[in-house]
């Protein structure tokens, strides 16, 4: 019994000997040794890269959000509480930038949190394939980040006075999140877009944001779409094309049409509550051709017309106009895509999908022949519901 | 070494059953003679104050003498007077059976026509009598003969029967087991009045001779389950046996275990369900505490009040007792995981939260959490043992002083304070599992500040494989979870209505596993008559 016992207490130590050095990680990092980075910028300045990074004042957060005024006597309104801090820093490489903001910040950096990350508009022409390698290969941050363009300068961005949030990236964050509901920006996270741009494609679109003047400060605001043929940015759509490209990829959730009914401003707007889309593409001798097929419903939400529409044939009119309206946004995209020969659509992807030999064919010269793109465009338009309210007060 | 040990253990043994078999040797046996018989008495008892000898004669021509021996406090003294003293002095007299002495042997004669007590047993031996005297029955020694009577008349003071301050219940009987062996047998034949309950007592203890008292149902626990306990008590050889977690600690199956494998209440109700579900209860005089084996694990977290409430609120409250505990096993050590190795993990906005609430407290999260833990657990210990007007300041300067000071002081974050306290509070959710649940807690705390995660898995996973090891009397300790035993389930992944519950739990290997119809479920009439 006591041999049995004296094995077990020699296997028991082993096993944690063993246990102690085995495991593999040794990042012991106490929560006030972390500098939560919640968003990042990378410019181009002259050939070196600037990386901004964004970081967390927890303590701010925290006497920002629970007492207004009250706390340490309200004296934060003049000296400017602010929430976040800001590090910019340049070198050769990312890394090498990261590793240099700890040259400045007191507290390493740390990815795992970062929500947004933003290119700024001249390393996105520049291609973006170097800059971020660093953020898909290192283990910290997320491959859910969102990504997005400047407009203009990234680190501007992430300087500007945080909204609702308590920063400015999250701010960001819960803007592309909210995308859905205008469904007139795109919304992308980073796993996503390295995924689409190493498609057959080979484009891929991302948000752009930009600094607003606003009533009392600069805030972010989504305004259009970046287009990237292979890592390099070469365009953007503006919102309207931006929703027909959503439209083809089935990614309209939600949304309002409006519908122009009279030139003297009659209009009725028609909320979107759902959509299908899909692409049939089939290459053909001297081109392409491409099918989109969308499925629309949706709900009307504004009758601002005495005209009384609410009646078999008015509704039917309305899913014409709506049908129509979709029509031209889808197209509007295309002719964009195709004077910019980037293949946003994924007309490739689903060649190739279809007929992966074919493909290896067309491979080659797929810029010049997706130009040549013929377009068809098929749009089941649907109103469904009308409100709580039926005939206009003052009808004709 | 260790056979050195082993070596030198062994030789203690046999010096220490050589003294007992000594002891056992001396002459043992009453003489015929009142005077030797009384001498040999007292040197055995000695002249302690509590034991009275009192003398007298035997009412009949002859006036023969005798002695009769009891302590006081121990023996009821109105029994002796009515059924000791008065026959022996007076009855005999007005009887007139003067002629009938002579005739039959004056012990027979005094045990069939004069004592009118209950219970009287004839002994020749001087140590059984003394147990007697000690065990609070009166002996009758009389003159020219060489043996003993003893008398039943144990009764001593004792408190009345209360509900178990440790175990309350809402919709239950309100008595409790006492300190008095014969009181908790009676509560126990009171709820079971079947012949099958069969009580056997033992004797165990050098010095205390403690009687602890085994009940169980004849006919359904397993006859070598019960040789297996009986054995296993015998084989006490200590000086005295003082409560019920001292039979615990000698009889149980892996005395090293974190956890308890033998099962304890202050409850009648509770220990007669055990016993009705093939248990068998160890009752031992002068504790109010009833230990039945064989124990599960799961038994902690059933509650007998879980049978009395409706069957979907058992239920839910059941889980709510297996996530209270889990979560105050685990959370300490899991937030310290969390907060210094996978911050990744948690959420953004809880990530700041929780970094703004530490921005600033000068110890790592490790030793926050196991500092708190520390304190709770010495609030909680000079809490529960001093009197009750001062217990409640400890608290008060538990609960403010150190908890809202030391946030207020920066010395740890709330969230630390709040995991504390939320801890503790589900600790309790589960009562027989605070001991192991406690050193469960800390161990894993210590892990997690080492290893994180990771270090908490393989803890959690060897007290598993340990738990999984475990038996109780030959049942597995995990039953009916491991092994896999589905028809028990219905005790423990939910409660199953009463008329459900047909069959006594498989886990225990029965002899008799049924335990009531099978259809019992009850049904209105169709239509109203």
């Amino acid at each position: 019994m006591s041999g049995n016992i004296t094995h077990r207490v020699c296997l028991i130590t082993l096993l944690g000997i063993i246990l102690f050095f085995a495991g593999g990680c040794w990042d012991k990092r106490e929560l006030d040794q972390l500098g939560i980075v919640s968003g990042t910028g990378v410019d181009l300045e002259n050939g070196t890269i600037v990386l901004t990074a964004q970081l967390v004042k927890p303590g701010q957060v925290k006497s920002a959000g629970s007492a207004s005024g009250g706390g340490e006597g309200g004296g934060g309104q003049g000296g400017g509480q602010k929430t976040t801090l800001v590090f910019e820093s340049k070198a050769g490489s990312i890394f090498e930038a990261i590793r240099k903001a700890t040259m400045q910040s007191s507290r390493k950096l740390y990815f795992s949190h970062n929500e947004v990350l933003i290119l700024g508009k001249a390393a996105a022409e520049k291609g973006v394939q170097p800059l971020l390698d660093f953020f898909i290969r290192d283990p910290e941050p997320r491959p859910t980040q969102w990504l997005l363009v400047a407009a203009e300068k990234a680190g501007e961005i992430l300087k500007a006075q945080p909204g609702l949030e308590s920063t400015s990236a999250s701010d960001l964050a819960h803007l592309m999140a909210n995308s859905i509901y205008t469904s007139e920006v795109t919304s992308i996270r980073l796993q996503d877009f390295f995924e689409t741009i190493s498609g057959k494609s080979r484009a891929a679109v991302l948000p752009i944001v930009k600094l607003q003047s606003g009533p009392d400060t600069r805030r972010v605001i989504l305004d259009g779409t970046a287009v990237f043929r292979g890592d390099r940015m070469i365009g953007s759509l503006n919102s309207r094309e931006t929703r027909g490209l959503l439209w083809v990829k089935g990614r309209v959730k939600n949304g309002i049409i409006p519908l122009m009914l009279s030139p003297d401003g009659e209009m009725a707007e028609i909320e979107i509550v759902g959509s299908h889309g899909s692409l049939q593409s089939k290459s053909v001798p001297g081109g392409i051709e491409v099918k989109a097929v969308v499925h629309a419903d949706g709900d009307l939400g504004d009758l601002m017309t005495r005209t009384d529409l609410v009646s078999t044939n008015g509704i039917k009119y309305l899913e014409r106009l709506m049908g129509s309206a979709i029509r031209q946004e889808i197209r509007a995209a295309f002719r964009k895509a195709v004077q910019l020969q980037a293949d946003i659509f994924g007309v490739g992807n689903s060649i190739y999908q279809d007929d992966p030999k074919g493909w290896s064919r067309l491979k080659s010269h797929w810029n010049e022949l997706f130009s040549k793109t013929r377009l068809s465009i098929d749009v089941k338009a649907k109103l469904r519901l009308v409100g709580e309210t039926t005939k206009p007060f003052v009808a004709h | 070494m260790f056979q050195f040990i082993r070596k030198k253990l062994q030789f203690l043994k046999q010096l220490f059953n050589q003294a007992s078999q000594k002891r056992s040797d001396t002459a043992d046996k009453l003489t015929g003679s009142l005077t030797v018989n009384l001498s040999l008495l007292k040197q055995r008892l000695g002249e302690s104050p509590d034991i009275s000898y009192r003398r007298l004669a035997i009412n009949q021509p002859g006036g023969t003498k005798a002695v009769i021996i009891f302590i006081e406090g121990l023996a009821d003294k109105t029994a002796i007077q009515d059924h000791i003293l008065k026959p022996l002095m007076l009855t005999a007299v007005q009887r007139g059976v003067y002629d009938e002495w002579t005739d039959h042997s004056p012990l027979r004669f005094v045990k069939e026509r004069l004592l009118t007590s209950g219970t009287i047993q004839e002994t020749a031996k001087v140590s059984e009598t003394v147990d007697g005297i000690l065990s609070g029955d009166t002996a009758l020694l009389l003159d020219k003969v060489s043996k003993a009577i003893l008398i039943g008349t144990r009764g001593w003071d004792k408190r009345g029967i209360e509900e178990p301050v440790s175990e309350i219940m809402v919709k239950g009987p309100r008595d409790g087991f006492i300190e008095s062996l014969q009181t908790n047998t009676a509560l126990l034949r009171r709820r079971i009045k079947h012949p099958a309950l069969t009580l056997d007592q033992l004797r165990v203890g050098r010095r205390s001779h403690t009687d602890i008292c085994l009940a169980y149902l004849k006919d359904v626990a397993p006859e070598n389950l019960v040789a297996e306990v009986k054995r296993r008590i015998r084989q006490i050889d200590t000086d005295a046996v003082l409560g019920a977690g001292i039979i615990e600690q000698l009889i149980e199956d892996s005395p090293l275990s974190l956890f308890g494998t033998i099962n304890y209440t202050e409850r009648p109700d509770v220990v007669t369900a055990r016993v009705l579900e093939g248990r068998i209860a160890i009752l031992v005089d002068g504790t109010p505490v009833v230990d039945t084996v064989p124990a599960l694990f799961i038994e902690n977290f059933q509650s007998p009040d879980d049978y009395n409430f409706r069957v979907y609120y058992s239920t839910m409250i059941r889980w709510f007792r297996y996530a209270a505990f889990g979560l105050s096993v685990i959370s300490p050590g899991l937030y310290v995981a969390l907060t210094t190795f996978h911050q990744e993990i948690i959420p953004t906005q809880l990530l700041i939260t929780m970094a703004a609430a530490t921005e600033g407290t000068p110890f790592p999260a490790v030793i926050e959490v196991i500092g708190m833990g520390f304190v709770f657990e010495v609030l909680r210990e000079a809490g529960i043992r001093l009197p009750r007007p001062i217990g409640q300041t400890v608290s008060i300067v538990g609960a403010l002083v150190i908890g809202q000071a030391a946030v207020s002081a920066g010395l740890v974050g709330a969230p630390v304070v709040i995991l504390t306290a939320f801890t503790a509070i589900a600790s309790f959710v589960v009562p027989k599992l605070i001991e192991p649940g406690v050193v469960l807690r800390i161990s894993l705390t210590v892990l997690a500040g080492f290893l994180g995660v990771y270090g908490m898995i393989a803890g959690l996973l060897i007290t598993l494989i340990h738990l999984a090891s475990l038996r109780s009397f030959g049942v597995s300790y995990l039953a009916p979870l491991v092994p896999m035993i589905p028809a028990d389930l219905k005790d423990v992944a939910i409660r199953a209505p009463i008329w459900a519950m047909w069959r006594r739990p498989r886990s225990l290997h029965l002899v008799d596993p049924v335990r009531q119809k099978f259809r019992l479920m009850p049904e209105a009439p169709d239509h109203e008559d």
